[in-house]
């Protein structure tokens, strides 16, 4: 598990240190120049490590992917089922367990469900529930060959139909599924025999195996939700995975016990508990009392302090959820582009990381999501407040603008201090910006509100993305902004749009990067967001827990967990 | 029926000091008229009671001229200081943004009590017009108001005072209203009562006679009527209304940042709960400290009027 | 008696009325749409307004009140936005641990209350009575919160006594109960203690010290009984003070419950659920008021039931 984690550290950190080596290369360049001369450099920019071929269109790829029999690793010689309750806290408690709904914590749904494929750490996909997938010659059908003598939690047997029902349970607009809009392009799920799955798609997409690793595709069992209907199967779901639901009683525990059937590796412990505790400072207070296996969410600012604890091991991992402000862009002042690099620029984003995030973020260079294929990397804008207070003088705002920042506190830790900073610096070249902490809905109803008629509104979402294409599209497409209602700030490059188009329909994933290269650093030169940082994991554990491992997806592997 | 029921309204009217954390066991109807100087005897004999008014005009004091006293300035964040403990340089340390903790606690002092009295003068002022209202005119208005009374008091305070900030959303005013609104029954019965005691005295029926209008009869008669008690337990509500009002802080539903306040102080201070506690115990002890001398001066306030406690 | 209980039952009828009316008025008052929130940053518009259209926020005001009064007479207060399922079964399903967090702060409270306030009116103006008064007046001046969290971190962090989180267990409870009871203990100690004081003052206590009878039997036969009265009346009202110091106690100390619910549910927008709560929440405030009334008729010979 070590090796892991430090394989994917290194793999993070790779880019940063080409990066580093472009910057000592260049002298003092005004942003824009620095992000030419980073792109034209062949060292300046790198993809960032993984595996550069998310799926191959060819017949090679499923079959070399599906030697791994069982993603887990092989069952371990050694497997004997500890009797002990694994106990894992984290913030406030999913609205259903039904995977589809797509709002349950990873934790939960990861014991009791399966996917078609799973995510690795490297951000490409590994069988779990298919042993093999390829896609037609005019990339508008996929075939996924599933795995034979799995069964669910009740006994029934676990087949095409149930893949067939899960994609239609999504789309069905009764489950509300959250990402339901991810999915419409699948058009028909065919079923030829029991263990053989056809998805056709409209428009193609080179990513639909990673559509198939969404935490929303977790695989259902049919007979058990039309037996129970959506909103129970999501209180008693049923699954194939190396848990069984037991019981879930509400704000306390969610738990589930081994199943002796499971088709993958066996799990090392009888039974898996999660509890909420929706305050950071309370999960501490967890953790140091020694209530439980594992806590996550730590607040940054405690981390120091906890890893004093030589009772505890404190871990940090990368993830792939980014912070960053949308600003409203569609009219002034925000439409100007050196009004942009000036909020950019105003901000002290290493003080920031340092002191309110306690060094465990990183900083954002790229308007991908860092740590994805296709990311690439570019010089952040310094900060260097002068230089923004002249920009905003030339783009005729030297007296500055009032702004109001929205966002929601408590999803993760540092949100209320990040804000009040980013208030603090904006204060200093003149933008009085004024904090509007919502609840969800309002936060929700200030992202999605219209960008023509809410000029001077900043919106702070936390996103987390799975590939770059859902990330670029998603956050700059200018299409994609008001149909998905994800990204409402207006942004509109008719250049990043023909890119985006193009990169869509390439299949061939050598092709693809030098269009995912070019249209990010387009995007990179607008600067159409505060771009803040990216998160990382941190979470505790008691020193005799191993085989955890958590990935920048947010899944992870249950089946290895041991208490010592 | 009749006998019962009035009987236990007018009990809730009596106790509903004591639901929110006061022990005034009665209304101390008696007290308007006394002669001034007996108060003031009264209540400078009680020692507790003027230690809760010398706490009170401390944090007055502290509130009017923290722009004067306040060693930096509250809202000016610097990164690099965060989370210091106390020195020389920060007497109470800084928070989690640098800023220093004493300065935010004296601003904090001003808008901690502007939402205190804020909130209690609404229920004063909505609660005692009501109440007058509802007592002089009596038949349909009484019932109208008074049931209207019945149907706030049949919610527990904080959780209407929650429900009115859910709805109108987050933020100082709003805490004001909430809370007030939350607190105008107790006003109201009190205002009643009194106005039903006075309404068939011969002052009030021959100030009618000589053709005395009906806002000139309830401002001149009934409303000092009702004062003392209607004072003491606004005094009493303060106390309250402080911990309702930092509870919503509490919430994330009060004020919000940057603006120093105690409640708000308090719940973003309780993130860094084991790695610095006193960003938790400082704001809170200062709300501890106001609350009592609310109490304090207000028991005493009670006492002093009312002489039948007196031993 | 019966006729007194049916005619104070059917007066609740209108409160239950006015009630509804308020929460239902202060719920429609609250801006942002649930719509939007169930859709979530992945949603589209149509989304927004085929889920509109699905809870009935596309009807006139009026029809939504008739809609909501008339369902939640027979219990039917919707569907949970956030989970999909009836909100009368959100809310049972978390009834258990607030009840128990409730009994066990009123149950400390009446015990050490009574029994303190007591001791401080026998022996008034000792060292005991200040110092119960000085304890009192901490307790009804602390924030809950505070208090709550002042104990997790003597009795979790430092010490390691008690589990900080959760329910289920009596270690868990007795942080909270304490937090949650420590204003309603000082509240009736002392109303215990003035109201003794005060009884000691009447003269058929002084006829029964005058009878020869012992001061301890007098104290328990005649004083205490009497004092207990106006202190029945402040224990049903520290009931309504528990429900909604439930909610910060609950949201402190991580305990699953309606109060911790109530919050996560306004700040996800769960109108049917906030509603529904908000509301059976006052029910049961309403009757126990009613019971404590029916209580204070007993107690009380004085009160006729005509």
């Amino acid at each position: 598990m070590l090796t892991r984690r430090s394989v994917l550290r290194a793999s993070l950190a790779l880019p940063a240190v080409g990066l580093l080596a472009a910057c000592g290369g260049g002298s003092d360049k005004t942003p824009m120049t620095a992000a030419e001369s980073t792109g034209s450099g062949a060292s300046g920019t790198s993809a960032v490590e993984g595996t550069p071929t998310p799926i191959q269109s060819s017949g090679s790829a499923p079959t070399a992917v599906s030697s791994m029999a069982t993603p887990e690793g092989s069952p371990t010689a050694s497997g004997e089922v500890a009797d002990v309750d694994f106990t894992i806290v984290d913030g406030p408690e999913p609205n259903s367990l039904d995977p589809c709904v797509g709002t349950a914590y990873q934790y939960a749904v990861n014991a009791i469900f399966n996917r078609l494929v799973i995510w690795n750490e490297k951000m490409s996909v590994e069988p779990s529930l298919a042993t093999s997938w390829s896609v037609s010659d005019d990339h508008k059908s996929w075939t996924f060959k599933l795995r034979e003598n799995v069964k669910f939690h009740d006994g029934s047997p676990f087949t095409s139909a149930d893949v067939k029902a899960t994609i239609d349970h999504i789309l069905d607009p009764n489950t509300k599924s959250n990402r339901r809009a991810n999915f419409t392009l699948i058009k028909e799920v065919q079923t030829p025999d029991d263990h053989t799955a056809i998805f056709i798609t409209d428009p193609v997409t080179p990513d639909f195996p990673f559509l198939m690793a969404d935490g929303s595709a977790n695989i259902i069992c049919a007979s058990a939700l039309q037996k129970m209907g959506g909103a129970d199967y999501g209180r008693k779901p049923v699954g194939t995975g190396p848990f069984k639901f037991e019981e879930w009683v509400p704000n306390d525990h969610i738990s589930a016990t081994i199943n002796e059937d499971y088709w993958g590796t066996r799990p090392l412990v009888r039974r898996f508990v999660y509890k909420p505790v929706p305050d950071p400072a309370t999960r501490v207070i967890v953790l140091k009392s020694k209530q439980a296996d594992l806590v996550f969410g730590l607040p940054p600012a405690d981390v120091p302090d906890l890893q004093k604890d030589s009772s505890l091991k404190i871990i940090d991992s990368p993830s792939l959820t980014i912070t960053e402000m949308q600003l409203k862009q569609a009219k002034p002042p925000f439409s100007d582009k050196r009004v942009r690099q000036a909020v950019n620029m105003a901000v002290d984003k290493e003080a920031i990381i340092k002191n309110v995030m306690g060094g465990f973020a990183r900083m954002l260079k790229t308007p991908d999501c860092p740590g994805l294929w296709g990311a690439f990397e570019f010089d952040p804008l310094p900060y260097d407040p002068a230089k923004a207070k002249q920009l905003l003088s030339d783009a005729g705002f030297a007296g500055g603008f009032e702004v109001t920042i929205s966002y929601t506190s408590g999803r993760w830790p540092g949100d209320d201090q990040v804000v009040q900073a980013v208030q603090s610096y904006w204060s200093q070249v003149g933008i009085k910006a004024t904090i509007k902490k919502g609840d969800q809905a309002t936060f929700i109803a200030d992202l999605t509100k219209d960008p023509a008629t809410n000029p001077n509104l900043v919106v702070m979402p936390q996103r987390t993305s799975y590939y770059t294409d859902y990330q670029l599209y998603r956050l700059y497409q200018s299409g994609a902004a008001n149909a998905e209602a994800a990204q409402r700030s207006g942004y509109n490059n008719p250049e990043v749009d023909k890119l985006l188009a193009q990169e869509r329909e390439e299949f061939d994933s050598e092709k693809r990067l030098p269009i995912f290269e070019q249209v990010q650093k387009l995007i990179w030169d607008d600067q159409p967001f505060l771009y803040l940082f990216s998160m990382v994991n941190l979470y505790g554990m008691m020193p005799k827990v191993s085989g955890f491992t958590i990935l920048p997806s947010g899944d992870w592997v249950p089946g290895a967990i041991t208490k010592g | 029926m009749r006998d019962a029921g009035e009987l236990n309204r007018d009990d809730v009217t009596k106790q509903s000091t004591a639901v929110t954390g006061s022990a005034a066991q009665r209304t101390p109807e008696l007290a308007g008229n006394r002669p001034r100087r007996r108060f003031f005897r009264r209540f400078r004999r009680s020692k507790t009671a003027v230690v809760g008014l010398v706490i009170i005009i401390v944090c007055v004091l502290m509130a009017l001229l923290a722009p004067l006293i306040a060693p930096d300035n509250p809202t000016q964040i610097s990164l690099g200081e965060s989370l210091q403990s106390p020195s020389l340089t920060h007497l109470l340390g800084t928070d989690e943004l640098g800023r220093d903790t004493l300065s935010r606690l004296l601003w904090g002092a001003r808008l901690t009590l502007v939402i205190t009295c804020g909130a209690v003068l609404i229920a004063l002022v909505i609660g005692a017009v009501l109440g007058i209202v509802a007592g002089f005119r009596g038949g349909w208005t009484d019932t109208i108001i008074m049931r209207g009374i019945d149907m706030l008091l049949a919610m527990p305070t904080f959780l209407l005072a929650i429900a009115i900030v859910a709805a109108l959303g987050p933020g100082t005013l709003n805490v004001i209203i909430a809370v007030g609104v939350a607190s105008v029954s107790a006003f109201a019965r009190i205002a009643h009562g009194a106005a039903l005691s006075v309404k068939e005295e011969d002052y009030v029926l021959s100030a009618r006679a000589i053709g005395a209008g009906d806002g000139q009869i309830m401002w001149r008669h009934m409303l000092p009527n009702c004062f003392a008690p209607l004072l003491v337990q606004t005094t009493l509500r303060l106390a309250t209304a402080i911990l309702t009002a930092s509870g919503l802080s509490f919430l994330g539903l009060g004020p919000q940042p940057p603006t120093p306040e105690w409640g708000a102080m308090l719940s973003a201070g309780r993130t860094y709960l084991t790695s610095n506690p006193q960003l938790t115990i400082i704001p809170g002890l200062a709300i501890l400290f106001i609350a009592i001398a609310f109490n304090l001066f207000g028991d005493g306030l009670r006492d002093a009027l009312d002489p039948r406690l007196m031993s | 008696m019966t006729v007194y209980i049916i005619k104070r039952l059917l007066a609740l009828i209108p409160v239950l009325i006015g009630v509804s009316l308020i929460i239902f008025g202060i719920m429609k008052l609250i801006p942002g749409d649930a719509a939007e929130v169930l859709v979530g940053t992945n949603g589209s518009a149509a989304d927004v307004e085929r889920i509109r259209e699905t809870l009935g926020l596309n009807k006139p005001i009026y029809e939504q009140y008739w809609l909501f009064v008339s369902r939640a007479a027979v219990g039917n207060f919707g569907r949970s936005t956030q989970t999909g399922r009836p909100a009368l079964t959100e809310f049972s399903s978390r009834v258990k641990p607030t009840a128990e967090l409730a009994a066990a702060a009123l149950i400390l409270a009446i015990i050490f209350g009574m029994l303190t306030g007591i001791v401080s009116a026998i022996l008034q103006y000792s060292v005991w009575d200040y110092l119960v008064t000085v304890v009192s007046l901490i307790g009804v001046s602390a924030p809950i919160f505070w208090t709550g969290l002042m104990m997790m971190l003597l009795f979790s962090v430092w010490l390691g006594w008690l589990p900080a989180t959760g329910s289920g267990s009596l270690s868990r409870l007795i942080m909270p109960a304490l937090a949650l009871g420590s204003a309603s203990t000082a509240i009736i100690a002392r109303q215990m203690r003035s109201g003794l004081l005060e009884v000691l003052r009447q003269d058929y206590v002084r006829t029964a010290r005058a009878k020869g009878l012992r001061e301890w039997t007098v104290i328990a036969r005649h004083a205490v009984r009497n004092a207990l009265i106006p202190t029945v009346t402040v224990v049903g009202l520290q009931f309504g003070y528990l429900l909604g110091g439930s909610v910060l106690t609950e949201t402190v100390f991580a305990r699953p419950g309606v109060g911790s619910f109530l919050v996560s549910s306004i700040q996800a927008r769960d109108i049917p659920v906030v509603q529904a709560t908000i509301m059976l929440l006052a029910v049961a405030f309403l009757v126990v008021n009613l019971l404590v009334d029916l209580l204070y008729a007993v107690l009380d010979p004085r009160i006729r039931y005509s």
